[in-house]
């Protein structure tokens, strides 16, 4: 492509030449306020009573100690990669988890 | 692009502390003949990496060669993957080095052709090679996962893939689990039973427990193998190891919470403060060990951490490089973060300070981030900018700018344009204006220059080119091309007599505004000039999208000769002295087929084409280019008598149409009301000519010439089939416009195909001297360069009509040959005739080369040299290469040079 590296221009800008499919280059996809995309509370059950001193750890979240020896971790995560990012978090410090639950909109 | 390899990624660890010696799992690796992928899925702590470690070593003592990748977060990104794949293939097997040296190359070719070379590479290795990719699950990229599938797909017979990994991988395992081809290891095969927790406890660890406090700890533990190694450090030296269980397995929390407590608790205050502190490192060696702690211990202290295993990995032979394990690592860290919160920062910054100064750039630049010490970042990030550009980490360079503060680009001009650069590449255009503006204040003549922060100085002096070209590429991509033209002009006053790059990029976008206006001459001298600077700056693929750009334009000058010259000498350029094809090849290919048709060699357009989708599947073309040949092909198809199949093959051009820089003088919506005429739907083509806002008296523009000969088409074939010969002469007012237009011009392409439709018109209305001057023209136009297919491609029309000029005297040869060429039908020499690329391999089969030389002659995969071998020989109906060589030479099937 012209302009690999002399300003590298975006693949699909196109504005002069729409003509050349008839089509418009404008075909925005989807958006914010969709189902789970956007902010919203979310508790996180895992295995373990998972020491208090991990809530700085965990962006904040706090953490529960439940008597069958679980632990709950609540809070407000703010979008889906954010949700991926704690449960990876867990994931690479052995946890074993339980179960995922966000509120309903 | 040389670059630097952090080399104890490549390093296969070897355990120096066997554990237990697991002989259930190592039968079932060795097992695993068959196999092609070893997977090793399990959360962390689980001994993956020390089970592949130690199967490793078996297999190296057994003669296989061990290529291993302990992979990293910044492994996530195609070409860093794969780079560190191949550089460890090397370093294990070093014959196989074909990959791991294009990816060295300044600008290496995409992944598709690395993973064609790598297939190649292996294939021919006499050994058994094991490729261990460690720590997989940071690779989330689908992307690589789908690359990786591919290569797993082509894998030659000597060669398995195994993975560490804490999530399954990306790409679907289920056919390699059906053929038998993959061998799994889990979580639960992971975790030690109780004879072997036993084994670990009493026997490695002399821990002298007995068999109920065996059981409560492989219980409270769940056979996690960290936790009991944890466990097991705790009770060394302890008086009651019993009370300790006990307490351990009568309580709720988190097993590794509660242990590295108690193994931290047992550390001399010195090596529990060095933890903590080098617990935020990748990779530890003890010169940075001491930058962060300020003592001078860091050697000894690893050596010791080592020896009593405290969880340290060795990273390289001399044990001057170590890693803590993953998990440990990340209980640290979060003592770290929970015990001095304010600590970490200032730990990162002196890792960065050190890792800067030993020239570790990307470590370097991840710790002065997490650091927030920004004005380092900022310059190590504003000297990295050139070299990340070049290894095409746009993402990752537009993802590591982002994570600056804005406030901190405001003084820093180098960095904003940089900046620029990147949202640009990723389509990000719109707050350019204001970084723009931000980066120019630095220019003016009262700028408080004392205040601006350059840390790359060279790429100062370019600032002013550098902005008014930003300011070009922005004006065209809004469609103001006298606004670009105008930055462009001062982009190219601005830059310097060595700023290849500028004065090339000033020059493009000078030849896009004159091209785009229809000046071609003056666009041709634009881009010859633009090749050659950007050519001097080393950047051929840009050099080889410029070759397109003139032969296009000598096509539409009707210099047929001239293009096919250009191509060719791009063609040489591109693939003379490479191992593999620079990335744009295929594009050429597409412009001689197109080439091939103007002069009616349909069976050279098709090779062409055929060639064009080979390269374009190992990622040789550009962007473009999957559209682009598949127009071509269309018209190919059409030329072959079969408008029906060239509709289809433009339905998927317009698929997978990605946008053009280039003028687009060809608009699909027009092409196709062209072959709705030639397939007999002239209703559909006349609701094209309907809807496409055109008149016969639109003002002829470049941009609209094609636009205009196609509805000048339609109005043609509406007056043959209503009897109505209004439609005709304005057909034939519209072409003269045209060609009036197209001769001041100099577009001679555009101009034949009018008078050719002229004469036909002129002929329908009885105007038979107009018609034969205006077919005489055509034929003057045509005689020096060969085209053929603008005249053939009329058909029976223009078959009457060069009969009658042939009567007239009128260009007697070359209508002689146009006749002969419109009623010749193409050739069968076999029942089957063969394909170009098997005509190919045929020739290759000819010569001395091996099979795998020959798929690297080819650039293709050994099983597809197979593939094609089999099909020539059942066409040619032999059973052997010697019989398929001798068959084919009577058959004159193969090149000269080949024959024997």
């Amino acid at each position: 492509m012209w302009g690999c590296t002399i300003p590298r221009l975006p693949p699909t800008v196109d504005a002069v030449n729409d003509h050349a499919t008839g089509r418009s280059g404008m075909d925005h996809i989807g958006g914010s306020g969709r189902r789970g995309h956007g902010a919203r509370h979310y508790e996180i059950r895992i295995a373990g009573h998972l020491d208090t001193r991990w809530a700085a750890w965990f962006e904040g979240m706090s953490l529960t100690h439940a008597p069958d020896g679980t632990t709950t971790l609540t809070g407000i995560v703010a979008d889906q990669s954010a949700l991926h990012g704690l449960l990876q978090k867990l994931r690479d410090i052995g946890v074993p988890l339980l179960s995922v639950q966000g509120d309903q909109e | 692009m040389a670059r630097t390899l952090v080399e104890t990624k490549l390093y296969a660890p070897h355990p120096r502390h066997v554990l237990v010696e697991r002989t259930r799992l190592a039968d079932r690796l060795n097992d695993a003949e068959r196999a092609r992928l070893v997977l090793v899925s399990a959360p962390t702590g689980f001994g993956k990496s020390t089970l592949l470690a130690a199967w490793a070593e078996r297999r190296a003592a057994a003669g296989d060669a061990i290529a291993w990748v302990s992979l990293e977060p910044s492994d996530d990104d195609p070409t860093a993957f794969w780079t560190y794949v191949a550089a460890a293939i090397q370093r294990a097997v070093p014959a196989a080095r074909a990959a791991a040296t294009l990816l060295e190359d300044v600008e290496p070719p995409p992944v598709a052709t690395v993973l064609a070379v790598l297939v190649n590479d292996l294939a021919r290795v006499d050994a058994d090679v094991t490729l261990v990719l460690d720590d997989f699950h940071v690779i989330q990229s689908s992307e690589v996962a789908d690359q990786l599938a591919v290569l797993l797909e082509r894998l030659p017979p000597r060669v398995r893939v195994a993975i560490a990994t804490r999530a399954d991988p990306a790409f679907p395992i289920g056919r390699l689990r059906a053929k038998g081809e993959l061998v799994e290891v889990r979580a639960a095969d992971l975790r030690f039973t109780t004879d072997e927790t036993a084994a670990y406890l009493n026997e490695v660890m002399s821990l002298g427990l007995d068999a109920p406090d065996v059981t409560a700890l492989e219980e409270r533990t769940e056979g996690w193998i960290a936790a009991l190694q944890l466990a097991a450090l705790s009770m060394a030296g302890r008086d009651d190891p019993s009370a300790f269980i006990a307490s351990f397995t009568g309580d709720d929390r988190f097993v590794v919470d509660y242990l590295i407590e108690e193994v931290l608790e047992r550390q001399p205050d010195d090596v529990r403060a060095f933890l903590l502190e080098t617990s935020i490192l990748d990779r530890l060696t003890g010169d940075l060990c001491d930058a962060l702690t300020g003592r001078s211990d860091g050697r000894n202290m690893l050596e010791a951490l080592d020896r009593s295993n405290l969880f340290v990995v060795a990273l390289d032979a001399r044990r001057e490089w170590y890693r803590y394990h993953h998990l440990f690592a990340e209980l640290l860290r979060s003592r770290l973060n929970d015990e001095r919160p304010s600590r970490g920062e200032g730990l990162h910054r002196r890792a960065a300070a050190w890792l800067e100064a030993h020239a570790e750039r990307d470590a370097a630049i991840r710790h002065a981030l997490a650091g927030r010490d920004w004005n380092r970042a900022a310059d190590l990030l504003e000297r990295a900018i050139p070299d990340l550009r070049r290894g095409r980490q746009e993402l990752t360079l537009r993802r590591l700018l982002g994570a600056l503060p804005p406030e901190l680009m405001r003084t820093r001009p180098v960095l904003t344009i940089g900046y620029v650069g990147s949202l640009m590449s990723n389509g990000e255009i719109d707050d350019i204006d204001g970084l723009l503006a931000d980066a120019e204040r630095w220019l003016e003549a009262d700028a408080p220059r004392s205040e601006m922060v350059v840390a790359d100085e060279a790429e100062l002096a370019r600032l002013p080119s550098a902005i008014a070209m930003y300011r070009a590429a922005q004006s065209r991509i809004r469609g103001d091309d006298a606004a670009s033209v105008e930055h462009a002009h001062r982009a190219h006053e601005l830059a310097g007599p060595d700023d290849h790059l500028g004065r090339g990029g000033a020059a493009g976008f000078l030849a896009l505004a004159a091209w785009t206006r229809g000046d071609l001459d003056e666009a041709h001298a634009h881009w010859t000039e633009a090749m050659a600077s950007i050519e001097r700056a080393g950047h051929l693929v840009d050099a080889i999208a410029i070759v397109r750009a003139l032969a296009e334009i000598r096509a539409a000058q009707g210099r047929l000769r001239d293009a096919r010259r250009t191509y060719e000498r791009g063609l040489e350029a591109a693939t003379t002295g490479r191992a593999v094809p620079l990335r744009g090849t295929a594009d050429l290919h597409t412009g001689l087929a197109e080439l091939a048709l103007e002069a009616n060699d349909l069976d050279g357009a098709a090779e062409h084409l055929r060639r064009s989708a080979e390269l374009d599947d190992l990622g040789l073309g550009l962007p473009q280019n999957a559209a682009r040949r598949r127009v071509v092909a269309a018209l190919v198809r059409a030329a072959e008598g079969d408008p029906a199949a060239a509709l289809n093959v433009l339905e998927e051009a317009e698929g997978v149409y990605l946008g053009e820089y280039f003028p687009i003088v060809r608009p699909i919506p027009a092409l196709r009301a062209r072959l709705w005429l030639l397939a007999g739907r002239p209703a559909d083509a006349e609701d094209w000519a309907a809807a496409c806002g055109l008149s016969v008296d639109t003002p002829v523009g470049y941009l609209r010439e094609y636009e205009l000969v196609t509805l000048a088409r339609v109005l043609v074939a509406r007056s043959a089939r209503v009897g109505d010969a209004a439609p005709m002469r304005d057909a034939a007012m519209l072409l003269e416009r045209v060609v009036t237009a197209a001769d001041a011009g100099g577009r001679r392409r555009t101009a034949m195909e009018c008078l050719v439709l002229l004469s036909i018109a002129g002929d329908q209305l009885g105007e038979k001297p107009r018609s034969l001057a205006a077919l005489h023209r055509a034929l003057d136009l045509a005689a020096p360069e060969g085209y053929v297919r603008p005249f053939v491609g009329e058909g029976e029309p223009m078959t009457a009509l060069l009969k009658a000029a042939i009567a007239h005297g009128i260009r007697v040869p070359l209508a002689r040959r146009l006749l002969a060429a419109a009623e010749t039908p193409p050739k069968q020499p076999l029942p089957e005739p063969l394909s170009g690329r098997e005509l190919e391999v045929l020739g290759l089969l000819a010569t001395e080369l091996s099979g795998p030389e020959i798929a690297e002659r080819l650039v293709v995969g050994l099983s597809t040299v197979r593939s094609h071998t089999k099909r020539i020989y059942a066409k040619l109906d032999v059973n052997g290469r010697r019989a398929a060589v001798r068959r084919a030479d009577e058959l004159g099937l193969l090149p000269n040079a080949t024959r024997r």
